[in-house]
């Protein structure tokens, strides 16, 4: 089992949270699809020929593409792998660019699974953001998709944005599940260095919505979603059972990867490696028929760092077998150890050989893992 | 090479920190000839790392010096140079008397864009006790900012000398230096000693050297030593074999014999600092002099602090560090200790805070030990009831309150020499560490000296910082034990979510206890980052809570996206999150940051 991530890192203009990487300039756009191109059949056995279940294209904003340079790509994926087996392709798509016309031109690609920035219904909120949308326009690109007949939709959904108020998620929540979604991601802000909503948070423009508002935001989403349906199945997705991304799902059970396209990362189990995010030296080095990934070959204890914060991030939790089994029993009494005073507390619960983070712990999580990490 | 004794000219230099004596100092030998241009890493006589960058002489040195002499004034010739240089700071100032002690001239530098200054001052009336001839020099005179006619109205004013006897000088350009040399032949009176007589050496200084032991420095008062004498030394009573005698220069030249007037070194097989004391007499096991050199004193630590390691597995590893460290810094002592809070570690006395950082530094660059400081004490002495006196230099070692009849606590005389400009915020700061005003003196046109005598104690806390600060960076501080005195003397307790840290209990005065409290609290407040839940920072007294913050818990600590599959950077950066949480201590189930231990040193008002 594996999957296919294909990076496509250009956006009409940046998102003012967004540290992905992406470039609004468009003047390279050829030559980085050629590049993507040749990079897919230049790692064809990254994955040793295991099936492919899962290709998705996040970005950057994936629904630039048109139809020859999808065609270029997918062209090329049926020419280096076997695709006989996938189960989800999977695009993210910007509401403003999912009119009807563009929606065709999809329809003559084999995607089963769009991922659409709904982010919030407030207009203020996505100019804040920097979207190139208002709410009506996703309204209306939902509404496209369904009668084209795509009938497994994911949307992403902000909280916790300045000044935000309880009424004005339940505004969104109600907006949001109108359309129905099989899917949804709910991303709490965050302010990433580096991003021009950092900047105006550090410069005194806006300030944070006070904490205890954002974990009530939490738990009103989680119960709200819940109530129609849509389950939490990791820290930030919900989905109605059966619609979990299969995609996303391999990053938090250790199944190998492929990412291409400029920072792209991609896993093997032994190693993680990403791609170079200079576009020009991405370019260059596919150019000369190289990989110009870095590789880091994971020890042990990177093995098990990385598996105790992918698998506590899901509501299923961490396989204390699969913990013993794979990891050996040093590190299961460790992980035990540095468990307990969470578990005193009810951060963590002990349920049928799993161990997962309580309601009260999400919002903690990162202490939590950090605490359960082996370090030299 | 033997030199009469007319011929031998010991001087020290006396000067204020940043005053340009090393840089002075290396002129000297220079057109002396000592050292070669090309061979100067500049500032040859501080050779620790620490005292270049600090700017600072920790450890004095000798170093001997040939002059020919071609002036009117004196005999011409050559002479034999021998400059003892001094420590440069307060901490260190029963050295520096010593080094005083073994030379018959001083230089006084001043700088000519600062002026007098306290530390100058103090070491100015120690060389003046020991009759030394004093010649002033006015250094840093190319620097623009030079105010000589001012600088020089403040020397005059203070040595009573003429102008024209002050030498303007810099030790940037070489001006004056070559005046200094022939002023320190026509000047300074040679050494009074013979070399017939018993043998009476003064120690005063030593070094460790890693090969060959320690290194005395001594100054041959009278009698002369020979290579291969059994010696002894008389504080300790120890006897050597002078395995090797000799001057020092640039490097050290071994000699056959050494006498009266005349600077050495003697290497003995001795192994550690503690046998070879500052102050004391070399003499000869046969025919010894009748009495030491007076004036040796067992230097004492002023100043305990736990020092702990930060991993409490590192406590024997840190043993070893301490030990090593002291085998050249005799002034450091230690014994071991344990704090419910931070393990097992040592007491450790330092001659002062200065003394206590340089410490704290070569432990973490000599042995890569990273340790915890605790809040320094001074040695109180506690009487009981039953009339018994305890000598107590660690809050926890204070006996039940019930049982103490009073505290006395050690007293200082300081000098603080600054502008009239910040008297008044001056006073206000000592009065505000219990300082009483003993007298003022104008030093000339708007510069003045307050005497005030002030617990010691209240110095450790953050006081030179405030004295800086007030006075924009013009005052300096100089001060001198006098006495113990009776005072009311309590225990401030700091808890974390009601857990006693003893690591961070202070013996205070009760008029300070409120604002301590309040003050480490909120510091405290500040330092300990939030945790997963809220703890509860307050200060007592005994069982009354005198002040209270709380540290609210972290609500949200949660990373939204893991997406693109980029799982190592996530790692990192858990991981960074986990080792900055190992550095701390853990107390109870709050984590304390190193830098909180030492939060009372730094209370910003």
């Amino acid at each position: 089992m594996a999957g296919i991530y294909i990076h496509i890192p250009f956006c009409k203009q940046k998102c003012s949270y967004c540290d992905f990487f992406s470039t609004a300039n468009l003047n390279l756009r050829d030559k980085i699809i050629q590049a993507i191109a040749k990079e897919i059949s230049l790692r064809k056995d990254y994955l040793l020929h295991q099936d492919i279940k899962t290709i998705y294209f996040g970005g950057g904003t994936p629904s630039l593409l048109n139809e020859e340079e999808f065609s270029i790509l997918f062209n090329e994926l049926y020419a280096s792998f076997d695709l006989s087996h996938v189960q989800e392709i999977t695009i993210e798509a910007n509401p403003d660019d999912l009119d009807q016309n563009y929606i065709q031109i999809l329809r003559h690609f084999p995607f089963n699974r769009l991922s659409v920035g709904f982010q919030t219904s407030n207009d203020k909120t996505l100019k804040l953001f920097m979207r190139r949308n208002i709410s009506e326009d996703t309204i209306y690109a939902i509404r496209n998709c369904r009668e084209a007949g795509y009938e497994n939709i994911s949307l992403d959904l902000i909280y916790g944005w300045p000044d935000e108020q309880m009424d004005d998620l339940m505004k969104d929540l109600d907006v949001l599940l109108s359309l129905n979604p099989q899917h949804v991601s709910a991303y709490h802000l965050t302010y990433e260095e580096k991003t021009s909503l950092y900047n105006k948070v550090k410069r005194g423009l806006l300030s944070p919505v006070d904490e205890n508002l954002s974990v009530a935001f939490y738990h009103t989403i989680v119960e709200r979603l819940k109530a129609e349906g849509i389950i939490q199945y990791e820290i930030s997705n919900f989905a109605i059972p059966g619609f979990e991304s299969k995609h996303n799902s391999s990053y938090w059970q250790s199944i190998p990867y492929l990412g291409v396209g400029p920072s792209a990362h991609s896993f093997n189990l032994n190693s993680r490696s990403w791609n170079p995010n200079d576009i020009n030296s991405y370019i260059k080095k596919i150019d000369d028929g190289e990989v110009g990934t870095i590789t880091e070959i994971l020890n042990s204890r990177e093995k098990y760092n990385d598996f105790i914060l992918t698998r506590l991030r899901t509501v299923q939790g961490i396989n204390l077998h699969e913990l013993k089994n794979v990891h050996g029993s040093i590190l299961y009494n460790y992980c035990l150890s540095m468990a307990s005073p969470h578990l005193q507390q009810g951060r963590i619960v002990l349920e049928k050989d799993y161990l997962r983070l309580t309601q009260n712990g999400v919002f903690l999580s990162d202490s939590i893992i950090s605490d359960l990490l082996s370090i030299d | 090479m033997k030199q009469s004794i007319e011929h031998i000219r010991n001087f020290a230099i006396i000067a204020h920190i940043d005053h340009g004596k090393s840089t002075l100092s290396d002129r000297l030998l220079e057109l002396t000839g000592t050292v070669q241009k090309k061979d100067m890493q500049a500032q040859v006589l501080d050779d620790m790392d620490l005292e270049r960058e600090r700017g600072i002489t920790i450890k004095s040195h000798a170093i001997q010096m040939r002059y020919k002499y071609d002036g009117e004034k004196a005999e011409k010739g050559e002479y034999t140079l021998n400059l003892i240089d001094t420590p440069g700071h307060v901490d260190f100032s029963y050295e520096v008397s010593r080094s005083i002690a073994a030379c018959e001239g001083a230089l006084l530098v001043v700088d000519a864009t600062q002026g007098i200054q306290a530390q100058t001052i103090s070491n100015l009336y120690m060389a003046l006790e020991h009759d030394l001839e004093i010649i002033p020099v006015m250094n840093k005179m190319d620097v623009d900012s030079a105010m000589p006619d001012e600088v020089e109205d403040q020397i005059v004013e203070l040595l009573g000398c003429r102008p024209e006897d002050i030498i303007r000088a810099s030790g940037k350009t070489g001006m004056g230096v070559s005046e200094i040399l022939s002023r320190i032949v026509e000047d300074v009176p040679a050494p009074e000693g013979d070399p017939q007589g018993p043998l009476q050496c003064l120690i005063f200084d030593s070094v460790f050297n890693s090969f060959r032991g320690i290194i005395a420095y001594f100054k041959v008062v009278n009698g002369t030593m020979h290579s291969g004498d059994r010696v002894k030394f008389v504080a300790t009573g120890k006897e050597y074999d002078a395995d090797e005698i000799g001057i020092l220069e640039l490097d050290m030249h071994s000699q056959k014999e050494l006498s009266a007037g005349n600077v050495g070194y003697i290497i003995s097989g001795i192994k550690t600092s503690r046998e070879v004391k500052v102050g004391d007499t070399i003499t000869h096991v046969e025919n010894p002099c009748k009495e030491a050199i007076a004036g040796f004193e067992e230097v004492k630590p002023m100043l305990y602090a736990g020092v702990y390691p930060i991993e409490t597995s590192e406590f024997e590893t840190l043993r070893a560090s301490i030990e090593k460290l002291q085998l050249n810094d005799a002034s450091l002592t230690f014994e071991p200790e344990s704090s419910v809070a931070l393990g097992f570690g040592f007491r450790c006395g330092f001659l002062g805070l200065l003394h206590m950082e340089i410490v704290q530094e070569r432990l973490d660059r000599e042995f890569g030990m990273e340790v915890i400081t605790t809040v320094p004490n001074v040695q109180y002495k506690v009487y009981t009831k039953k009339g018994e006196m305890l000598e107590v230099h660690n809050p926890t070692g204070l006996p039940e309150q019930t049982t103490i009849d009073h505290i006395d606590e050690p007293y200082i005389r300081a000098s603080i020499i600054t502008k009239t400009a910040f008297i008044g915020n001056i006073m206000t700061l000592c009065l505000g560490k219990r300082g009483e005003l003993i007298t003022q003196n104008y030093i000339s046109g708007d510069r003045i000296e307050l005497v005030y005598d002030m617990p010691l104690g209240e110095i450790v806390f953050d006081f030179y910082d405030k004295l800086k600060s007030i006075s924009k960076g013009y005052a300096s501080f100089d001060y001198h034990i006098i006495d113990y005195r009776k005072s009311d003397l309590i225990k401030l307790d700091i808890l974390l979510n009601g857990e006693t840290v003893d690591a961070l209990s202070s013996l205070i005065h009760r008029s300070n206890s409120e604002s301590l409290g309040r003050k480490m609290c909120l510091k405290l407040k500040d330092l300990i980052p939030r945790q997963q839940f809220d703890v509860a920072v307050q200060a007592a007294i005994g069982a009354k809570i005198i002040a209270r913050e709380t540290i609210k818990a972290v609500r949200k600590d949660v990373t939204a996206k893991c997406y693109g599959g980029d799982i190592s950077r996530k790692r990192k950066l858990l991981e960074k999150q986990k080792e900055g949480k190992k550095r701390m201590k853990q107390i109870g189930s709050v984590e304390v940051p190193q830098k909180a231990f030492l939060a009372v040193l730094k209370l910003d008002d």
